[in-house]
């Protein structure tokens, strides 16, 4: 520290004037604390109520994104059914769907002409006719598997399938 | 406990008021109601922090917000102050004592300067802080510190030249 640096010092603490700290002081002090104090339960107020309005939107938006992520495709269904019943192959809605499994060759639909919606080609399901194809399996269990599995719900007569939907010829 | 933390508070405010005072006057360049501003402003900051700092250094913490206040302040320009030339018009000295005119030609002269600048100053000399201490108190590196007490230094060393004769 030089000279000019040392008297600078000295002239800033010899040029301090005693200041009291008077009752007006207090005053503006206590008024600036108490000032102070209301700018900040305010800011804490809504803060708080900013909070709650983003949990409760958060949770109202919740469920959305629950059912947004359920899957939409139906369950794979097991490649030979269980039953011989035909309610395996169908859909929740009653509406008729392709069972997984290729479907046998020479059965009535499996070539019908008359398109390729399943409504158009009402076969029966019923035990023994000749809509049904049996698989050389065992027999009276699953193996039996109907030609076309909606056939419970429209049941037409059997007989008007072989004329709808004649067999393939090779 | 309001009542202690209040007396506490009250005897820590009466009894450094005066030297803070003198700080702020110093900080801000010599405006008294600016000082006044900045101590009250710093003081109510104080008031929420005391049951946490009483017992550590609460004149330390009041100087810190004082600083650094000042520098914020002294950015936005509240007082308009600018930079001359010439020293502003300094009170006649035949009836004033000389250590009024002395304050008011020190005060003139801080004012010149950028606001950090005079805050190390005012730290480095008046508070006598080290220079790790006023970079702490500024919230900058400490060359940055350095460098703004030693310019402040070169600058006031030009202004002040009349005043104190360089020895030698």
């Amino acid at each position: 520290m030089d000279h000019f640096e040392g008297e600078l010092a000295r002239m800033m603490r010899d040029s301090q004037e005693h200041t009291p700290f008077g009752p007006q002081h207090q005053r503006r002090l206590r008024s600036g604390v108490r000032a102070r104090h209301r700018a900040r339960v305010a800011q804490r107020a809504v803060g708080s109520a900013l909070a709650v309005a983003g949990l409760g939107l958060g949770l109202l938006l919740l469920p959305h994104d629950t059912v947004e992520t359920r899957p939409q495709a139906p369950l794979p269904r097991p490649a030979t059914s269980p039953a011989p019943s035909s309610s395996a192959t169908r859909t929740p809605d009653g509406s008729p769907t392709e069972p997984s499994m290729p479907p046998p060759t020479g059965t009535a639909d499996a070539t019908a002409g008359g398109g390729g919606t399943p409504s158009h080609t009402p076969t029966a399901p019923v035990e023994g006719s000749g809509a049904t194809t049996d698989v050389p399996t065992t027999p009276g269990t699953s193996t039996r598997v109907p030609s076309n599995p909606d056939s419970s719900v429209t049941t037409p007569p059997p007989t008007s399938e072989a004329t709808l939907s004649p067999p393939p010829t090779p | 406990m309001e009542q202690g933390r209040a007396e506490g508070f009250d005897g820590f405010v009466a009894a450094r008021w005066s030297a803070l005072f003198h700080l702020a006057r110093l900080l801000v360049g010599g405006d008294r109601h600016r000082a006044e501003d900045l101590l009250q402003e710093a003081l109510v900051k104080l008031w929420f922090v005391w049951p946490r700092i009483a017992e550590e250094a609460p004149e330390a913490y009041v100087r810190k917000v004082l600083a650094r206040a000042a520098a914020r302040s002294a950015r936005r320009r509240w007082w308009g102050e600018r930079p001359v030339e010439q020293l502003p018009d300094l009170p006649d000295t035949g009836d004033v004592s000389a250590a009024v005119a002395e304050r008011s030609r020190l005060e003139a002269a801080l004012a010149q300067l950028p606001p950090r600048q005079r805050a190390a100053v005012v730290l480095r000399y008046y508070q006598d802080l080290p220079e790790k201490q006023v970079a702490a108190v500024l919230g900058c590196p400490v060359g940055t510190a350095r460098s703004h007490a030693s310019r402040g230094v070169a600058r006031l060393r030009k202004i002040l030249a009349d005043v104190i004769e360089p020895v030698g």
